[in-house]
C-alpha cells in the first residue's frame, strides 16, 4: 500500500472548554475518497481544518511528509480546502467566471492551463450557460458546485471538502460526484470529505467514523455493511452501542381525528418573481393526517409553494384552501405550525425562554403550556439543560425543540421547510420519528419539504417538485415500481479489482461507482447477464444483488421523463 | 405582552458587543468628553518680549495671569519669539517696543501681538482676551494721567457680568451634558435599529408572521424594549456618572429628564426605522447613522450656535430633533427651567416624533415586512 | 524580498476582487464616499462659523438719551436686538427658556451719574448654557463698552477744552502670523482634513477583512499558499485609492467651498497625505486582526481614532496646553505630524524638504503599523 498523504498521530484540540478532539490517529491514503462521518458536534470540521492546516491543535500532524505545525505553509499549494455551508468559499458580489479567476490567481495556476480547465469544469457542472451571473444570483446547489470548481481549479493533490453536498439537490449531487470521481481515477487526486449523508459516506473507499471528539471506526463502508443492510443501520448500531433508541408517548390529546378527508386543497397556484416562475401551475390535495413530502432541487419551488400555503406570499394565480378556509384567514393563525428553513428559534435565549416566547405568542393558557412545556423538553432530551442559550446546542437538538415550539399550540396542520437540513442520521432518525407520532397521535396533517430523497420514505405520499412544477405524486413505494418498470432493476456489483466503468458504459448500461462497488441498470438487463458482462473481461466479483432503486435516481427518472 | 418585552429585552442584555459599547458610551465617553474637550482656553502659554524694560510695561506684563494664562515667559530677544511661534511651542506673543513707556506718555505707544495663525480656535479667543487686558490698561493708563492733571468728574461705565445659572462658565458640565446628548441621540438610533433588523437577519421573522401575534404587536414590543433600556442607561448614567462620578450639580429633577428623552425617544426609533429599511442589512447601519448623525449635530445648535447659521439652516434645525432635545436638555439641566417653560418645544418634539415614526413605519413595511 | 510575477499577480488578484466587490455593493460605495464628505462639511461648516446674531435683549430703568446711544451699539453684527425687557423676571424667563442669550441692564440713575462725571454701573446677565459662547458673549460687551467709554471721555474732555486726544494711549496690533486673513477657519478647516482622513480608511480596511472572517471567505486565504503580506497589501490597495479620492474631493471642498486656498504647492502636501493613509488602513488592518464580526470592527475603529482625533492633535485644544499623560497621547498619535504638514502647507508656504522630519516619522509610523498588522494576522484559527 502507498504511504499515507496525511498522517495524524495523538491530535486533540480544545475550544475554550469544549474538547473537540481526544487524541486522534488517523491515515489517509493517497488517491481515494475518504468520508469522515459522525454525528453533527463529533469533531469532523475540526478535523478537517487541522488538515488543511487552518487550525492549531495539539499532536503531531503530517502532510506529504511535511510536518503541519511547523510548515502549514508549505502544504498548501498542494491542497485545496472548501468549509462548510453553502457556498461560504464564495464572493458573492463576484461573477461565476471572476470567482473561479480568482482562485486560480492566488493559487497560481497559469492562465492557459486555467482557461483550459476552467471550460472542463464549468462544462461538466453544467454552470456554463452562467459564466456572468453573480454567486448571490445561483441556487444553492450551482453555488456548492462553483464552490468545487473553484477548488479544483489548482488542480491539487488533495482535496478537503467540509460537508459539500448539505443542501444540495440531487441533480447537482450526482454532477458533484461525477467530477469528483474523475479527478480522482484520472489524477489520482486525494479527497477527504466530510458528510452526515449515510449514502454518500457509501460512495466512499474508506471511512473514519468519529464520535465525540474519538475515531469509532476505520475501515471500508463493505465492511461495515456486511451485517447492516446498510451503512446508516451500521452507523446507527455502532452509535448506540446495544441501546434501544428511545421512543416517546404525547401525553395529551387533540381533538382532530385521521379521517381521510382532505385537509388543504392547492388548486391552480402560480407565483412569480419578476420573469422568474418559481411556482407554475401546482394542483394537489393533501389528506388529514397524513405526512406529505415535497421533494426537489433548490429552486424547485418548495419553500415558496409552502410560502403561498402559509399566506407569507399572496400567489399570483390559483387558492389555497386549508381546512375549508382560505388561506392568509386569520383563523387559520392557531391552527398552522410552521418551522421555517433557517433556524426558527432565538439563539440568545435559554431553552425555556424559547418555549415560554411562543407559549406567549400562541396565548397558551398556563398550565397547558406547564405539560407541553416538559414534553418539548423530554423529547428534545434537553431536561436539566433549560436555562442552556439555544444558540449553543448542536443542530439536531435544536431542530428538535424548533419542532417542539412549533406544536406546542397542536395544530391541525404543521408544515416544515427542511427541517433535516444538515442534521446527522441519528437525529433525523429520531425527528422522523417524533413527526410519525405527531401524525399518528394527534392527528397532525404534515407537510415536509427536503432535498435528501432518502427521506422520501418517511413519507406518507411524496410530490416531486421541479422547476415550479409538480411532476409526480404518489407514495414512494409506487414511484419506485414506476421507475423499476420503465428503467428495470438496479444491481449492485463489488467486483474484486477495480474496474472500467466504460464496460458497462459503451452498452448503455447506467452505471454510478459506490466506493469499491458499482449501481448499474438498464431496462431488460438480467443477472445472467451482467454475469456473462463481468466473465468475458475476467472480472472476479464478491456479489451481485438486486437493490431497491434509490430515490435520487428515481427523482433524476422523473425528470428527465417530463423532459 | 411582558414576555414579548422581556424577550426584546434579553436580545439587547446577551448582545455583549454591543452591551460593552453601550455602558462605554454612557460612561467612560462621557466622563472623557467632560474632562477633555475644554474649549474654554486657560493657562494658555504666552510669551512677552520686554524690550521697554520699564515700569509701565512691568505693570502692563504683571496684567496677564492665570487662569486664562499662563505665568508669561519673559524672552529676551526677538529670534527666539519667532522660534517659538514657528515651532508652535508658545501660541502668543507680546512684544514691547523699546521706548514704550516715553511714548505712553505722548499717548502714542504701540504693542504688538503675535499669534500662531495654525493654531487652533482656543488661539483665537486668547489673543481676543489679550486685547482686551491691553485695551483695559490702555483705559486704566488714561484714567490715572486725568488723575494726574486733576482732571477729574469724567464719566465712565463699569460693567459687571454676571454668567447666569453656571456662574464659572463650567465648560465642563457643559461638554459633559452635551456628549451624554450626543450619546443618546446615537445608540437611541443604532439600538432600535439593530433590533428591528437582526429578526429578519435571523429569519425569525416569518414565524411571527404566521402566528396570532401581529407584527405591528412586536414592533411595538421591540420599540418599547428599546425605550425601556435606553431610559434606564439615561438614569443611571444621569445619575451615577454626570452627578457622582463627574460631580455635577443639574438642575431639574431625573423624572423631568427622563420624561423629555421618552419624548425624544420617538423621534430617534423613528430614524431608526429609516436606517433599518435602509441598511437591510446589520453591518451597515453604522456607517449610515454616521451620515444621518452628522448634519444632526450641525442643526442642534450644540456645535453652532442655531442663530449664527443662515437663514436656510437656521429654518432647518425645525426638523431637527436633537436640537429641541439639546434645548430643552440645557434649559433643564443647566439652567433649570421648570416644565411649563419646557412644554412647547416638548410637544413640537413629540410632533415631529410622530411624523418620523410614521415616515419610519412606511418605510419598514415597504422594505423589510413586505420585502422589495 | 524577490516580487515574482507570481505575487504581483496574487496581489493584482485580491486587489481586483475587492474593487469589483466595492463597485457592486452601492450602498456601500456611496456611504464610502458620502459620509466622510459630510462630516467634513459639518464640522468644517461649524469651526467658520463665527457666534454672531446671538439674541439680546435689554432693560432700561433710565430712557436717557445717552442710555439709548449706548443701547444703539448692540445693534450689530454680534447681535440680534430683541428690544426692550419690562421686567426682570421676564427677561429671566426668556433666558432660561434659551430665547435670549443676553440681557443688559442700565440702571435708573445711570445718566445722572454720568453727567456728574461719576462712574455708572451696567450689568450684563449672560446665559451660562453654552459656556464657550457665554465667554465670547461677555468679551464682545466689554469691547462694546470699553469703546463707549472712550468715546464718552473724549467728548467730555472736547467740551471743557482740555487738552488731551481722544485717541487710545496703546495701540495693539495683532498678527496672525501665517493668516493674514485674522480667521480661525483658514487654519481650522484644512485640518479637518486630517481627522477625516483618520477616520475612514481606517474603518473601511477594518470592515473590508471582518467581512471575509464574518462570511467565511477568509478561509480561501488560510489554505492557500498566498503570503500574509501579498493578501494584505492587495487588500489595502483599493481603500488607498478610495481615501485618496477622499482626499482630493477635500482639497478642492477647502478650496472651492470654503474658498481657503493653499500657499505652498499641493505636491508637497500629496505624499504625506499618502503615507497618512497609509498608517490609517494599517490602523484599520490591525483592528480587524482583533476583531471578528463587521459591527464590532466599525465600533472599536470608531472609539479608538475618533476621540483622540478631536482630543490630542491640537485642533480644538493647542498641544502646549495638554498635560502629561494627553500630551504624550498627542506625540504618540500620528495626527499631530500630519497636522503640521498641512499646516505647512497651507499656511507657511513650506515645501517638502522643510517637512521632511514629520515626513520621515509618518512613513516610520506607517511601517511600524504595518508590520504589526502582518504580525497580528495570522493565516490559522486559535
Amino acid at each position: 500500500m502507498a504511504p499515507p498523504v496525511i498522517s495524524l498521530r495523538n491530535i486533540s484540540k480544545k475550544f475554550k472548554k469544549v474538547e473537540a478532539l481526544k487524541g486522534i490517529d488517523l491515515d489517509i491514503t493517497p488517491a481515494e475518497i475518504t468520508g469522515i462521518i459522525g454525528p453533527d458536534g463529533a469533531g469532523k470540521s475540526t478535523l478537517l481544518k487541522i488538515c488543511a492546516g487552518v487550525l492549531s491543535f495539539h499532536g503531531t500532524a503530517t502532510f506529504m511528509n511535511t510536518d503541519i505545525r511547523r510548515h502549514p505553509e508549505r502544504i498548501k499549494k498542494y491542497l485545496s480546502f472548501m468549509p462548510q455551508g453553502l457556498g461560504l468559499n464564495l464572493y458573492m458580489d463576484l461573477s461565476v467566471e471572476e470567482n473561479i479567476d480568482f482562485f486560480a490567481a492566488i493559487k497560481n495556476v497559469p492562465d492557459a492551463e486555467r482557461d483550459r480547465l476552467k471550460d472542463q469544469l464549468l462544462r461538466a457542472t453544467g454552470l456554463e450557460p452562467f459564466r456572468a451571473r453573480w454567486a448571490r444570483r445561483l441556487s444553492g446547489g450551482m453555488k456548492q458546485k462553483l464552490g468545487i470548481c473553484c477548488s479544483l481549479i489548482s488542480n491539487p493533490e488533495v482535496l478537503l471538502l467540509d460537508e459539500p453536498s448539505t443542501g444540495v439537490d440531487p441533480l447537482s449531487r450526482r454532477q458533484l460526484w461525477e467530477i469528483l470521481n474523475g479527478f480522482i481515477t484520472e489524477k489520482g487526486t486525494t479527497l477527504i470529505l466530510t458528510t452526515s449523508y449515510m449514502d454518500e459516506a457509501e460512495r466512499c473507499h474508506s471511512v473514519r467514523f468519529i464520535h465525540d471528539g474519538n475515531v469509532l471506526f476505520s475501515g471500508n463502508p463493505e465492511e461495515l455493511m456486511r451485517e447492516e443492510k446498510d451503512l446508516e443501520d451500521a452507523f446507527f448500531k455502532m452509535l448506540l452501542a446495544g441501546k434501544e433508541l428511545t421512543t416517546y408517548d404525547i401525553p395529551f390529546r387533540n381533538n382532530v381525528s385521521k379521517n381521510g378527508s382532505i385537509a388543504i386543497v392547492i388548486s391552480g397556484v402560480s407565483k412569480h418573481f419578476g420573469s422568474f416562475k418559481a411556482v407554475d401551475d401546482v394542483n394537489l390535495s393533501i389528506q388529514h393526517g397524513e405526512i406529505f413530502g415535497f421533494l426537489g432541487p433548490n429552486g424547485a419551488g418548495k419553500t415558496t409553494l409552502l410560502k403561498c400555503v402559509l399566506a407569507l406570499y399572496k400567489p399570483d394565480k390559483g387558492s389555497i384552501r386549508i381546512m375549508e378556509l382560505q388561506s392568509g384567514s386569520p383563523e387559520l393563525r392557531k391552527t398552522v405550525g410552521y418551522m421555517s428553513q433557517i433556524f426558527s428559534l432565538y439563539g440568545d435565549l435559554t431553552v425555556a425562554e424559547n418555549i415560554e416566547l411562543y407559549g406567549a405568542i400562541y396565548e397558551i393558557e398556563k398550565k397547558d403550556l406547564k405539560e407541553r412545556m416538559q414534553w418539548v423538553i423530554d423529547v428534545s432530551h434537553l431536561a436539566g439543560m433549560e436555562d442552556t442559550m439555544v444558540g449553543k446546542l448542536p443542530l439536531g437538538i435544536k431542530q428538535r425543540l424548533a419542532l417542539g415550539c412549533s406544536t406546542l399550540h397542536l395544530p391541525s396542520v404543521l408544515i416544515l421547510d427542511e427541517p433535516t437540513s444538515g442534521v446527522d442520521p441519528v437525529a433525523r432518525r429520531s425527528f422522523w420519528q417524533l413527526i410519525r407520532l405527531l401524525s399518528d397521535k394527534l392527528g397532525m396533517t404534515v407537510i415536509v419539504t427536503t432535498h435528501n430523497l432518502v427521506e422520501a420514505d418517511y413519507c406518507d405520499r411524496i410530490a416531486i417538485m421541479n422547476e415550479g412544477k409538480v411532476i409526480a405524486v404518489d407514495t414512494p413505494e409506487n414511484l419506485r415500481n414506476e421507475f423499476i418498470h420503465h428503467s428495470g432493476d438496479v444491481y449492485e456489483i463489488y467486483p474484486e479489482t477495480g474496474l472500467d466503468a466504460k464496460i458497462f458504459s459503451e452498452r448503455q448500461i447506467e452505471v454510478a461507482p459506490f466506493g469499491r462497488r458499482y449501481h448499474i441498470w438498464k431496462k431488460g438487463l438480467s443477472e445472467n447477464e451482467i454475469k456473462a458482462l463481468m466473465d468475458s473481461h475476467k472480472i472476479g466479483y464478491r456479489f451481485i444483488r438486486t437493490i431497491p432503486p434509490l430515490m435520487e435516481d428515481v427523482f433524476i427518472y422523473f425528470l428527465e421523463r417530463k423532459r | 405582552m411582558w414576555q414579548l418585552i422581556k424577550k426584546e429585552l434579553l436580545h439587547i442584555l446577551r448582545d455583549r458587543g454591543l452591551l460593552i459599547f453601550v455602558i462605554y458610551a454612557f460612561t467612560l465617553d462621557i466622563y472623557i468628553a467632560s474632562e477633555g474637550f475644554n474649549l474654554i482656553p486657560e493657562n494658555v502659554s504666552i510669551s512677552v518680549y520686554d524690550e521697554d524694560h520699564s515700569l509701565r510695561s512691568r505693570e502692563l506684563t504683571d496684567r496677564i495671569k492665570p487662569p486664562a494664562f499662563k505665568q508669561p515667559d519673559i524672552i529676551n530677544n526677538r529670534q527666539e519669539i519667532d522660534y517659538l511661534l514657528n515651532e508652535s511651542k508658545t501660541i502668543l506673543a507680546l512684544v514691547i517696543p523699546d521706548g514704550f513707556e516715553r511714548d505712553l506718555h505722548r499717548n502714542s505707544a504701540s504693542v504688538q501681538v503675535l499669534v500662531d495663525g495654525t493654531q487652533s480656535s482656543a488661539a483665537y479667543l486668547s489673543s481676543a482676551y489679550l486685547n482686551i487686558i491691553i485695551e483695559q490698561y490702555s483705559n486704566d493708563f488714561r484714567m490715572e494721567m486725568l488723575k494726574v492733571n486733576n482732571i477729574t468728574g469724567l464719566p465712565s461705565i463699569n460693567t459687571k457680568s454676571r454668567i447666569c445659572f453656571n456662574e464659572e462658565a463650567n465648560d465642563k458640565l457643559f461638554e459633559g451634558i452635551n456628549e451624554f446628548f450626543m450619546i443618546v441621540t446615537l445608540i437611541g438610533m443604532i439600538l432600535p435599529a439593530s433590533i428591528l433588523i437582526k429578526e429578519k437577519e435571523y429569519g425569525t421573522i416569518e414565524q411571527i408572521m404566521i402566528s396570532p401575534l401581529s407584527i405591528q404587536k412586536l414592533l411595538l414590543m421591540k420599540v418599547i424594549a428599546a425605550s425601556i433600556f435606553l431610559l434606564s442607561m439615561i438614569g443611571f448614567s444621569y445619575e451615577f456618572v454626570l452627578s457622582l462620578w463627574l460631580g455635577f450639580r443639574l438642575k431639574g429633577t431625573i423624572l423631568e429628564f427622563l420624561l423629555i428623552s421618552l419624548i425624544y425617544s420617538f423621534a430617534t426609533t423613528g430614524l431608526a426605522f429609516i436606517i433599518a429599511s435602509i441598511a437591510k442589512r446589520l453591518s451597515q447601519i453604522g456607517l449610515l447613522t454616521m451620515a444621518i448623525f452628522a448634519p444632526m449635530l450641525l442643526l442642534s445648535g450644540g456645535w453652532v450656535p442655531p442663530e449664527s447659521l443662515p437663514e436656510w439652516l437656521r429654518k432647518l434645525t425645525v426638523i431637527s430633533p436633537l436640537k429641541y432635545y439639546m434645548d430643552l436638555g440645557i434649559s433643564l439641566l443647566i439652567r433649570g427651567a421648570s416644565l411649563d417653560l419646557l412644554l412647547p418645544n416638548m410637544i413640537k418634539l413629540l410632533i415631529l416624533g410622530a411624523i418620523f415614526i410614521a415616515a419610519g413605519y412606511f418605510l419598514y413595511d415597504r422594505r423589510i415586512i413586505k420585502g422589495e | 524580498m524577490k516580487l515574482g510575477g507570481n505575487t504581483l499577480k496574487r496581489i493584482f488578484a485580491i486587489t481586483s476582487k475587492e474593487v469589483k466587490e466595492i463597485v457592486r455593493v452601492r450602498l456601500f460605495l456611496m456611504l464610502a464616499f458620502v459620509v466622510p464628505f459630510i462630516m467634513f462639511n459639518v464640522f468644517a461648516y461649524g469651526i467658520s462659523l463665527d457666534i454672531e446674531n446671538m439674541p439680546f435683549g435689554y432693560i432700561d430703568y433710565d430712557h436717557s438719551q445717552i442710555s439709548s446711544q449706548l443701547i444703539e451699539k448692540f445693534k450689530g453684527r454680534n447681535f440680534d436686538m430683541k428690544g426692550e425687557m419690562f421686567s426682570p423676571q421676564q427677561a429671566d424667563k426668556l433666558l432660561t427658556s434659551g430665547e435670549l442669550r443676553a440681557v443688559l441692564v442700565i440702571p435708573p440713575d445711570f445718566s445722572r451719574e454720568l453727567y456728574r462725571g461719576r462712574n455708572a454701573e451696567v450689568q450684563f446677565l449672560i446665559d451660562g448654557g453654552y459656556p464657550y459662547r457665554a465667554l465670547t458673549i461677555k468679551g464682545y460687551c466689554q469691547a462694546i463698552i470699553l469703546s463707549f467709554n472712550r468715546e464718552l471721555i473724549g467728548e467730555k474732555i472736547q467740551k471743557t477744552g482740555g487738552r488731551m486726544t481722544t485717541g487710545q494711549p496703546i495701540r495693539t496690533e495683532t498678527r496672525y502670523l501665517f493668516n493674514e486673513s485674522l480667521k480661525s477657519s483658514y487654519a481650522l478647516v484644512p485640518s479637518l482634513i486630517a481627522i477625516i482622513l483618520l477616520m475612514n480608511p481606517a474603518v473601511l480596511t477594518a470592515l473590508a477583512i471582518a467581512r471575509e472572517k464574518e462570511f467565511g471567505t477568509i478561509y480561501n486565504i488560510y489554505s492557500t499558499p498566498i503570503k500574509k503580506w501579498e493578501f494584505l497589501v492587495g487588500k489595502i490597495i483599493p481603500y488607498l485609492f478610495i481615501s485618496a479620492l477622499n482626499f482630493t474631493v477635500l482639497v478642492i471642498t477647502v478650496r472651492f467651498l470654503f474658498q481657503i486656498s493653499m500657499k505652498g504647492n499641493i505636491l508637497d502636501l500629496i505624499p504625506g497625505a499618502l503615507v497618512y493613509i497609509l498608517i490609517n488602513v494599517s490602523f484599520g488592518l490591525l483592528v480587524s486582526s482583533v476583531t471578528r464580526t463587521m459591527v464590532s470592527a466599525q465600533i472599536v475603529t470608531v472609539i479608538v481614532t475618533v476621540i483622540p482625533a478631536f482630543l490630542y492633535s491640537g485642533l480644538l485644544i493647542p498641544v502646549t496646553n495638554l498635560e502629561g499623560g494627553a500630551k504624550i497621547m498627542a506625540y504618540i498619535y500620528p495626527t499631530m505630524h500630519f497636522m503640521k504638514i498641512i499646516h505647512g502647507v497651507y499656511l507657511k508656504n513650506l515645501n517638502f524638504f522643510h517637512l521632511l522630519p514629520q515626513f520621515l516619522l509618518l512613513v516610520l509610523y506607517f511601517c511600524i503599523l504595518f508590520s504589526l498588522g502582518i504580525l497580528a494576522f495570522r493565516k490559522r484559527e486559535g
